[in-house]
C-alpha cells in the first residue's frame, strides 16, 4: 500500500479546519504546526483575490530530512515520511534539511514531529484528520497507482525536492512564502501577513 | 483586615478554592517562567481505534453542527462530522474543533462565587451551589410579592434553552426576556416577513444553484447557516456555478468569488433596485410570478423603478452602470436556479430593511422564490412546544409588556417574531427606563459585543442602583461574569442536552440532539437546571410547574412524542443516532401548494384571499388563483409583498416617513460626510464567535490580533504603513434613535492598522471578537503559570506558561482591539437592527 495526498486549492476556502483538527490530533504545541493554511492576496484594489495554500509534509519520494538525520530516525513507510521517535535526539538537522518548512522539534518531549499523513486513521480505515474535516473537499488521499490528477504538481522549493504530496493551483509567489530550513512560522498568520501591499 | 490580605499572592486557579477561600480573577503580570512540564492529556492520535463516539451538536457558533463526541477514559479528545445531520454532511468547521478546549481551560470557572468588594473589582468568594440557588431565589421573590415580575429581567445569547427559560420567565411572570437578535439579523428577517412572511430566512438551494448574486454575505467565514450553505456552494462551484460578491471589504467570500465589487457602504439597495430595473425594462422577468403570485401589478413595478437606473445606481454606489446591467442579465438568464441573498454587510444599516427588501425583489421578479436551485425557504423543523409538548402544567405567558423587550417606537422587531431591540437596553436602564431587581445573564458577553459597550454596557452593569442583583452563568471569567454579583458555573455544550435544529439545507425537516459526552466537572451545572433548582424555590406556585427533577428529564418527556423508530422511544432514539429527519419531499415553491378540501373546510375568500376564524380571530390560509385554493405566501395579502401595506400603516403611525415600498435612501450621516471622513465597518472571522472562542487556544493561535484595515491609497494620504497606530474619532448619527449635532464624538481609539488591497477606500473595518480584558490566559495574549496551586484536572497546560506567542510582552502582536467603543447605539427605523456600518469617523496617524 502507498498513499499519496493531493490538494487542490482552487477548492480550499481558507477555513482552517484541516489545521485546527490537526492540532487537536496531535497537541502540536501553540507556535508549532504540523500543517498550516496561509492566505495570500494578488491583485490592486478593485481587482483583487484571495488564495490560500494548505500545507504540511510533502512526504518525499527521497527526502532531504531523512538524508540528513545521523541517527536513521526518518524512514519511509507506504510512501510517507516517518520520524522514529525513539531514535530522535532532537537535534534539527532534518528542519535545516526541508525546503519548505515541515519540520519541528516539540519543545516538551525534545523530538522531531511533522505529518504523519495520519498514519494511524489510514489503518484503522479513517480519512487523515484534516481530510475528513475538510468542508471543500480540497484535500483527498489517494493510494497505489491511482491516477493523480493532470493539473496536480509537485511543490518544491528547490530543484532538487521530490515531493510526492500533489497540489493544483498554486502561485509561485504563494511558494516563495514558505522558507527553507525553518519550521513553518506562525507569524505567516498575521493578517499584515497576507501579503498584497 | 484590609481587602488585599485576601488576594491570593499569584493568579490561583479556581479548582483548588476551599469553600470560602477568596480570589482575585483580574489579570496580574505573573512574571513568565520556562515551562518544565510536558502535557499529560491523552491524544486523539494514540487512541483513535478505540474511542467512545458520542452523537451530539457543536455550539461554538450559530450553526449548530452535528458531530461525534471522541471520548476516551472521560476525557474529550477531538470531535468529528457526524453523518446522520444532514445539513453538515459529515464535515466540520475549524471552530468545531478548537472548542474542544473549552473543557479543560485551567481558567474555567468551576464553582458558583459570590461577589466581596465593590462591583466589578474582581474578588469573589467560594459559596456552595445550595447557597447560590437560595440567593437567587431570594432576590427573585420579594419583585413578584411587589407585583413586579418585569424587574427580573433574562438576558440571553445563543443557549439553546429557551424552552426552559421560557418557562421560568412565564411561571415568575416577567415577559422581559432580552436577547441579541436586534445586533444581529433583524433587518435581513423583517424584509423576508415583509415579502414572503418567512420567519427565519432564505435556505439557498445552494447545491442546484448556478449563479450567487451576494449582497454582503460572509458565508465562506460567518454566515449564519454559512457552513451547509459553504458546503453545498462548493459543489456547486465545482459543477460551473458562478458568484458574484458585493462588499466593501475583501471577505474570504468576497476573495473567492468569480467577480468582487466594493459598493460605497450603505448603497446595496440601489444597486439591486438598479438591477431590478434592467430585469424588468428588458423584459428578463418571469411573468408567470409576477402576475400571479406579487401583490403589485407590472406597470406599477416599473413606476417603482423608473428612478432607480443603473446610471443612479453607479452614482450611489461607485459601481459601473455597465456591471451592474450585465449582472442582472447574467443573473436573470440562470434563472429560476439563481438567488440574490445577503447578510450583515447589507442590512446592518440605517436603510438596512430596504436593502435587504430590494435584494429579495431580484429572486422574485425571475422567479427564483423558492425554486430548485433557487432562493428556498421553509421546510425546517420548529422545535418549539406546539410541535414537541412540555410537561403539563404549563405556565401562561404574562399578558402585558415592557418597552424594554417590546419597544414601541420599533414596531416590527415584534410583530412577527419577538426579536426585540436589545442594544437600546442598557442605554435604557442607565436613564432610568425600568427597574432591574434581577438580571440573569447567560451567554451573552455584551460590555464586549454591545454598541457602547465598553461604555454604555459597563456603567449599566456596574450601576447598582439600575441593576440590584446580576447573576451570570458562564464557563470562563468572561467580561459578563465580571460585572455579576454572583456566577454560576456552567456546563459547556459538551456537557449538557438540548435540543436543536436550524435552516434545513436539504429543504427536509430535520432536528437534532445536543447530550452529554461526558459530566460536567466540579460544581459546574447546565444553566437550565440551575433555573430548575431556583424555580423550586420560588415557592409552590412556581414550584409547581418544575415538577420534574433534572432538564435532562424534561428534554426526555419532549422527545418521546416522538413515534418510536426501531424500537425506541424518541429520546433513546435521538441518544443513539443524534439527528431526526422527516422523510418528506424537498420543499420548492411552497406557496403554489393547492389547499385540500378538508384545509378549506369554514373557510371564507374576501377579495381572492381565503381566510379561517381561529380563536375567534380571521386569519388568512391562502388565496385563489384561477378559481383554485392556493397555500401562498404568509403576508397578508397571501402574495409576494413588494410594497407592505403594513410597514406604511406603521410609518404613519409614527410618523415616519415611508410609504410601504423599499425606496433606496443612505443613511443621513453618510450623506453629511465629510470627504476625507472614513466609514467603520465590523467582521467577524472564520474562526471566531464574538465574544465566544477567544480563550480557545487553537482558534486564538489563528486570529489573535485585528489591526484596523485601510485601502493602500488612504493609507498613503494618511501617510501610514502596516504596524503604524492611527487614532480613530467616531461621530454620534445625525438622524433616528436621539437626534444628535453631527459633532458629537462617541468615542476615540488608537488602533494599529493593516495597509490591504480588500477594502474600498473610503472604509476603515476593524473586526469584533477581539481585545479581550478578561477571559484567562489566551484571551488576553499573556503567558504566565497558574501558579502555588493545582490546576484544573490535575495539569496546567504548558502551552499558557510560555508559548502565546503573540503575547505583546514577548514582542507578539497582542491580543487586539474591541471597536464597539468607537459604534454608537443606532437602531435602524421600525426595525432597530443595530447599524453596525453606518458609523463615520476621523482618522489620523499618531
Amino acid at each position: 500500500m502507498s498513499y499519496r495526498m493531493i490538494v487542490d486549492t482552487n477548492r480550499c476556502v481558507g477555513c482552517h479546519a484541516c489545521s485546527v483538527a490537526c492540532k487537536q490530533e496531535f497537541q502540536a504545541p501553540l507556535g508549532h504546526f504540523r500543517q498550516m493554511t496561509i492566505y495570500r492576496d494578488v491583485g490592486s484594489f478593485p481587482q483583487v483575490k484571495r488564495e490560500f495554500l494548505p500545507i504540511s509534509c510533502r512526504h518525499c519520494e527521497h527526502p532531504d530530512c531523512m538524508v540528513a538525520c545521523k541517527n536513521q530516525a526518518i524512514h519511509k513507510v507506504d510512501g510517507t515520511v516517518q520520524v522514529d521517535e525513539s531514535r530522535c535526539n532532537g537535534c534539527g538537522d532534518c528542519i535545516s534539511a526541508c525546503s519548505i518548512g515541515a519540520v519541528y522539534v516539540n519543545p516538551y518531549t525534545q523530538k522531531a514531529e511533522k505529518c504523519t499523513l495520519c498514519l494511524h486513521r489510514l489503518k484503522v480505515g479513517l480519512q487523515p484528520a484534516c481530510v475528513s474535516t475538510c468542508v471543500a473537499d480540497a484535500i483527498s488521499i489517494i493510494t497505489d497507482n491511482a491516477p493523480i490528477p493532470s493539473n496536480a504538481v509537485g511543490i518544491k522549493n528547490r530543484a532538487s525536492d521530490t515531493p510526492r504530496s500533489r497540489h493544483i493551483g498554486v502561485s509561485q509567489a504563494m511558494l516563495d512564502k514558505l522558507q527553507e530550513g525553518k519550521p513553518f512560522d506562525p507569524h505567516l498568520y498575521e493578517i499584515d501577513q497576507w501579503g498584497g501591499v | 483586615m484590609e481587602r488585599r490580605e485576601f488576594i491570593k499572592k499569584f493568579a490561583a486557579t479556581v479548582a483548588a478554592m476551599q469553600l470560602g477561600d477568596v480570589i482575585s480573577l483580574i489579570p496580574n503580570a505573573v512574571a513568565a517562567e520556562v515551562p518544565t512540564a510536558a502535557l499529560s492529556r491523552l491524544r486523539l492520535a494514540d487512541s483513535i481505534a478505540d474511542v467512545l463516539r458520542v452523537p451530539s451538536v457543536c455550539l461554538n457558533c450559530s450553526n449548530v453542527c452535528g458531530m461525534n463526541v471522541l471520548v476516551k477514559d472521560g476525557q474529550i479528545l477531538g470531535v468529528e462530522g457526524s453523518k446522520t445531520d444532514p445539513n453538515p454532511q459529515g464535515k466540520l468547521c475549524a471552530k468545531a474543533h478548537g472548542g474542544v478546549s473549552a473543557v479543560n481551560y485551567p481558567e474555567r470557572i468551576v464553582y458558583p462565587l459570590k461577589r466581596v468588594g465593590e462591583r466589578g473589582s474582581g474578588l469573589w468568594q467560594r459559596i456552595t451551589m445550595e447557597e447560590a440557588y437560595e440567593m437567587i431565589a431570594e432576590r427573585i421573590k420579594p419583585a413578584i410579592a411587589a407585583g413586579h415580575p418585569e424587574r427580573v429581567v433574562f438576558h440571553g445569547g445563543r443557549n439553546k434553552i429557551g424552552d426552559i427559560v421560557g418557562r421560568f420567565m412565564n411561571a415568575v411572570g416577567s415577559p422581559v426576556v432580552l436577547n441579541h437578535r436586534a445586533l444581529c439579523s433583524a433587518n435581513k428577517r423583517a424584509a423576508n416577513l415583509t415579502s414572503i412572511g418567512d420567519k427565519d430566512w432564505e435556505t439557498v438551494d445552494a447545491e442546484r444553484c448556478r449563479y450567487f448574486l451576494n449582497f454582503g454575505s460572509n458565508f465562506l467565514e460567518a454566515h449564519q447557516g454559512g457552513f451547509p450553505l459553504m458546503r453545498r456552494y462548493v459543489k456547486a462551484k465545482a459543477a460551473g456555478a458562478k458568484m458574484v460578491t458585493f462588499d466593501v471589504r475583501l471577505s474570504n467570500t468576497a476573495g473567492r468569488s468569480d467577480e468582487w465589487h466594493a459598493p460605497f457602504p450603505a448603497s446595496e439597495g440601489a444597486v439591486a433596485l438598479a438591477m431590478a430595473h434592467v430585469i424588468v425594462n428588458e423584459n428578463r422577468y418571469d411573468a408567470e410570478f409576477v402576475n400571479a403570485w406579487m401583490n403589485v401589478s407590472l406597470a406599477e413595478i416599473k413606476t417603482f423603478l423608473a428612478p432607480y437606473t443603473p446610471k443612479f445606481a453607479e452614482e450611489a454606489s461607485g459601481i459601473a452602470a455597465s456591471d451592474i446591467a450585465r449582472i442582472a442579465r447574467e443573473f436573470a438568464t440562470a434563472a429560476p436556479a439563481c438567488v440574490a441573498f445577503t447578510n450583515r454587510g447589507t442590512q446592518g444599516h440605517q436603510n438596512g430593511f430596504n436593502n435587504e427588501r430590494a435584494v429579495v425583489l431580484l429572486n422574485a421578479l425571475v422567479g427564483s422564490v423558492g425554486a430548485e436551485g433557487g432562493y428556498a425557504y421553509g421546510g425546517s423543523q420548529s422545535i418549539k412546544g406546539s410541535n414537541f409538548p412540555e410537561p403539563a402544567p404549563i405556565p401562561p405567558k404574562p399578558k402585558f409588556s415592557t418597552d424594554l423587550e417590546d419597544p414601541k417606537q420599533y414596531p416590527l422587531s415584534n410583530h412577527w417574531a419577538k426579536m426585540k431591540v436589545s442594544e437600546l437596553v442598557f442605554d435604557k436602564l442607565l436613564k432610568g427606563e425600568h427597574q432591574v431587581d434581577v438580571y440573569l445573564s447567560y451567554t451573552i458577553a455584551a460590555p464586549q459585543n454591545w454598541p457602547e459597550g465598553p461604555q454604555v454596557t459597563v456603567a449599566a452593569l456596574k450601576d447598582e442602583q439600575k441593576i440590584k442583583f446580576h447573576a451570570c452563568s458562564d464557563v470562563v471569567y468572561s467580561e459578563m461574569a465580571h460585572y455579576a454579583d454572583l456566577i454560576l458555573p456552567d456546563a459547556t455544550y459538551f456537557e449538557r442536552y438540548t435540543i436543536d435544529a436550524r435552516n434545513a439545507y436539504e429543504l427536509q425537516p430535520y432536528m437534532v440532539l445536543r447530550q452529554p459526552a461526558v459530566e460536567p466537572p466540579f460544581d459546574c451545572e447546565n444553566f437550565a437546571d440551575s433555573l430548575i433548582n431556583i424555580a423550586k424555590r420560588l415557592g409552590p406556585d412556581i414550584a409547581k410547574y418544575f415538577d420534574f427533577d433534572s432538564y435532562a428529564e424534561f428534554v426526555a418527556y419532549r422527545l418521546n412524542s416522538l413515534p418510536k423508530r426501531d424500537g425506541l422511544n424518541g429520546f433513546d432514539y435521538m441518544k443513539k443516532h443524534g439527528a431526526w429527519v422527516w422523510e418528506k419531499p424537498k420543499n420548492y415553491r411552497p406557496f403554489a401548494k393547492t389547499l385540500s378540501a378538508e384545509q378549506l373546510l369554514g373557510t371564507t375568500v374576501e377579495n381572492g384571499v381565503i381566510y379561517q376564524e381561529v380563536k375567534g380571530k380571521k386569519q388568512a390560509i391562502g388565496v385563489m388563483q384561477n378559481g383554485v385554493a392556493k397555500r401562498g405566501f404568509q403576508t397578508p395579502s397571501r402574495k409576494f409583498e413588494l410594497h407592505s401595506p403594513y410597514v406604511e400603516q406603521m410609518a404613519q403611525q409614527l410618523g415616519i416617513k415611508d410609504d410601504g415600498w423599499p425606496h433606496f435612501a443612505f443613511p443621513e450621516s453618510m450623506t453629511q460626510r465629510k470627504p476625507h471622513q472614513l466609514v467603520l465597518t465590523t467582521f467577524k472571522w472564520n474562526v471566531h464567535t464574538q465574544g465566544r472562542t477567544a480563550p480557545q487556544k487553537y482558534l486564538t493561535e489563528i486570529v489573535h490580533d485585528n489591526p484596523a484595515w485601510i485601502n493602500r491609497q488612504t493609507a498613503k494620504r494618511l501617510g501610514v504603513k502596516s504596524g503604524d497606530f492611527v487614532e480613530v474619532t467616531s461621530y454620534r448619527p445625525v438622524s433616528d434613535y436621539q437626534v444628535h449635532n453631527p459633532s458629537e464624538v462617541v468615542g476615540k481609539i488608537k488602533v494599529k492598522v493593516v495597509v490591504t488591497e480588500g477594502i474600498h477606500p473610503d472604509v476603515i473595518a476593524i473586526s469584533n471578537s477581539m481585545g479581550m480584558n478578561y477571559g484567562g490566559r489566551i484571551a488576553e495574549g499573556r503567558n504566565g503559570k497558574a501558579a502555588e496551586l493545582p490546576a484544573f484536572a490535575q495539569a496546567e497546560d504548558a502551552d499558557m506558561v510560555n508559548h502565546i506567542w503573540w503575547d505583546k510582552r514577548r514582542g507578539g502582536a497582542g491580543n487586539g482591539f474591541n471597536p464597539n467603543s468607537l459604534i454608537p447605539i443606532n437602531p435602524s427605523p421600525l426595525v432597530g437592527n443595530q447599524s453596525w456600518n453606518d458609523t463615520i469617523c476621523d482618522v489620523v496617524k499618531v
